[in-house]
């Protein structure tokens, strides 16, 4: 997957199924947060479902183009919800087989090790000081923060979409009003794991000093040595190892 | 000013319905003048354990006289002296929505399809409802119910009869008088009599979660006051969707809070960096 370039003096940090995938997610999750905001903020977000509502509110000829929207923003959570789902499915599928999960790997490292690496991370991230040599030679291409994150964001998907689908299959199945009710305090905790997700995600991949991998994932999924070789070292070592 | 706010009128403004069950005979009149002035279609209905029939609401029955038994005190003067004895006994409550104060379901609604009139009725425009269900979800009174169109039905005070000077007409066409309906703060001081005189009061000293009141006030005598124990919640409350509210409240300031703290801190650091970095870059020079 990847592999180092050295008359460009480059890296791949992401593969073109990575870069794929991951606008997939970008442009659904961006749709399914904007959509269930929209149910679960309606004071916040009136004003986007009168705007999304109005013109087939004209066309139904409803005088209410504030719940047309809504009753849009539902229905197309819903979908939006299934064919994210069978994404998510095919790609974990994909991602378990080829044993291409590696952005846990921090966590092998021990707790010490752990705390002073997010320590660091810390310090260098929000009041800008240099990384010390011994945490910097041993970051791997997904630092502890990043991994820790994603922890959360899988607990995240994972409330979010088992609660969805009982909710959408309440009837079938039978769940009594204290279970939906429950599920959908279930999926609001979701949502909001998710949003913790979204804004360290933002601030990560925002921050100045990681420019390099914003530019990487939005074009040719490439980095230049240098940079790879101060903020990833041990995955440089495994890349020019042959490993993946 | 957003385009779904709800303004509830104060609690002791618009009008309420004082429910004495003691008077209450079960002829389930109540249940029948609600269909027919609201138009509602018959329902095929079940046999249960009780006489309570449709077993609960429906999108097409806002009333339902709910039957209760239970044990009463009773007291026998005897020649010997007053024997006081249990008995068995059987409370008919009649119950509909009791349009809380507020109304929790018209919080929860996200189109505005549900709004609270000066009078205190609390209705559902089903044009305007989406049939989503958060009303059900935030009632604690189970009140709300879906329809074969997939939109929300329930009691509406009768408020088109309000707007008209007559009473609900559950209330007109009672023959026994159970209920009074007249202006809320006159209901009010009628229940707070009846309190003071020992009888039992719901409606009244409720969760903020119902604005700690509701339009519909049950009194009864300690005959019948387990029909209103066994019919109504303790808490007038659901926790889980109170849990939501909080964090409805809470979250879009954090959000934004968060939003403006991390840019100032992730320029604050770049700058720094960069200032460090030129620095360092001027020593190499002068070296």
């Amino acid at each position: 997957m990847s592999s180092v370039n050295s008359e460009k003096e480059e890296v791949e940090v992401a593969s073109m199924g990575y870069r794929i995938s991951h606008q997939i997610n970008l442009v659904l999750i961006t749709l399914l947060a904007i959509t269930g905001s929209m149910l679960l903020f309606p004071g916040l977000m009136s004003w986007l479902s009168y705007a999304v509502g109005a013109p087939l509110a004209a066309f139904l000829g409803s005088p209410y183009p504030v719940s047309v929207g809504e009753e849009l923003a539902r229905t197309s959570h819903r979908f939006l919800a299934d064919v994210w789902g069978v994404f998510l499915i095919v790609y974990a599928i994909y991602l378990l087989v080829f044993r291409r999960i590696h952005v846990f790997d921090a966590l092998r490292k021990p707790l010490g090790d752990q705390i002073r690496e997010a320590r660091a991370l810390a310090d260098h991230y929000i009041l800008g000081k240099p990384l010390p040599d011994d945490v910097a030679s041993s970051l791997e291409r997904h630092n502890i923060l990043v991994a820790y994150m994603t922890v959360v964001l899988v607990v995240g998907i994972v409330l979010l979409s088992a609660s969805g689908v009982l909710m959408v299959y309440s009837t079938y199945l039978g769940l009594t009003e204290g279970s939906y009710r429950l599920l959908l305090l279930l999926h609001d905790l979701g949502f909001y794991l998710v949003l913790l997700f979204i804004f360290a995600h933002l601030f990560a991949v925002l921050h100045p000093s990681n420019r390099p991998l914003l530019v990487a994932m939005f074009s040719y999924g490439r980095i230049p040595l240098e940079w790879a070789r101060r903020h990833m070292p041990r995955y440089l070592r495994h890349v020019k190892g042959g490993g993946s | 000013m957003t385009m779904v706010a709800v303004n509830f009128p104060p609690a002791d403004q618009g009008f309420a319905v004082l429910v004495d069950i003691d008077k209450c005979i079960g002829c389930r009149a109540c249940q029948l003048a609600c269909k027919d002035w609201n138009g509602l279609a018959p329902v095929k209905t079940t046999f249960s354990p009780t006489f309570t029939n449709p077993q609960s609401f429906t999108a097409q029955d806002w009333k339902v006289v709910f039957y209760y038994e239970g044990t009463a005190k009773k007291g026998l003067a005897t020649p010997a002296g007053e024997v006081v004895f249990e008995q068995v006994d059987v409370a008919p409550l009649p119950a509909q929505c009791l349009h809380c104060a507020a109304a929790p379901c018209a919080r929860a609604c996200p189109s505005g399809a549900i709004s609270v009139t000066p009078e205190g009725a609390v209705v559902i425009n089903k044009d305007q409802c989406i049939g989503c269900g958060f009303c059900e979800n935030a009632c604690p009174y189970d009140v709300p119910r879906r329809g074969s169109d997939g939109k929300y039905y329930k009691c509406t005070f009768c408020v088109d009869r309000i707007q008209n000077g007559r009473e609900p007409a559950c209330v007109e066409v009672c023959p026994t008088g159970v209920f009074t309906f007249g202006p809320a703060s006159q209901i009010v001081q009628m229940a707070q009599s009846e309190a003071a005189k020992g009888r039992t009061v719901y409606g009244l000293n409720l969760n903020p979660y119902v604005g700690g009141q509701v339009r519909w006030i049950y009194v009864s005598s300690d005959r019948k006051a387990f029909a209103i124990k066994q019919h109504f919640p303790s808490d007038a409350v659901v926790p889980t969707n109170e849990a939501r509210e909080v964090l409805q409240e809470i979250v879009p300031p954090l959000a934004l809070v968060g939003a403006v703290a991390l840019t100032a801190v992730g320029f604050a650091s770049w700058r720094r960096a960069r200032i460090e970095e030129q620095k360092s870059q001027q020593k190499q020079k002068e070296q």
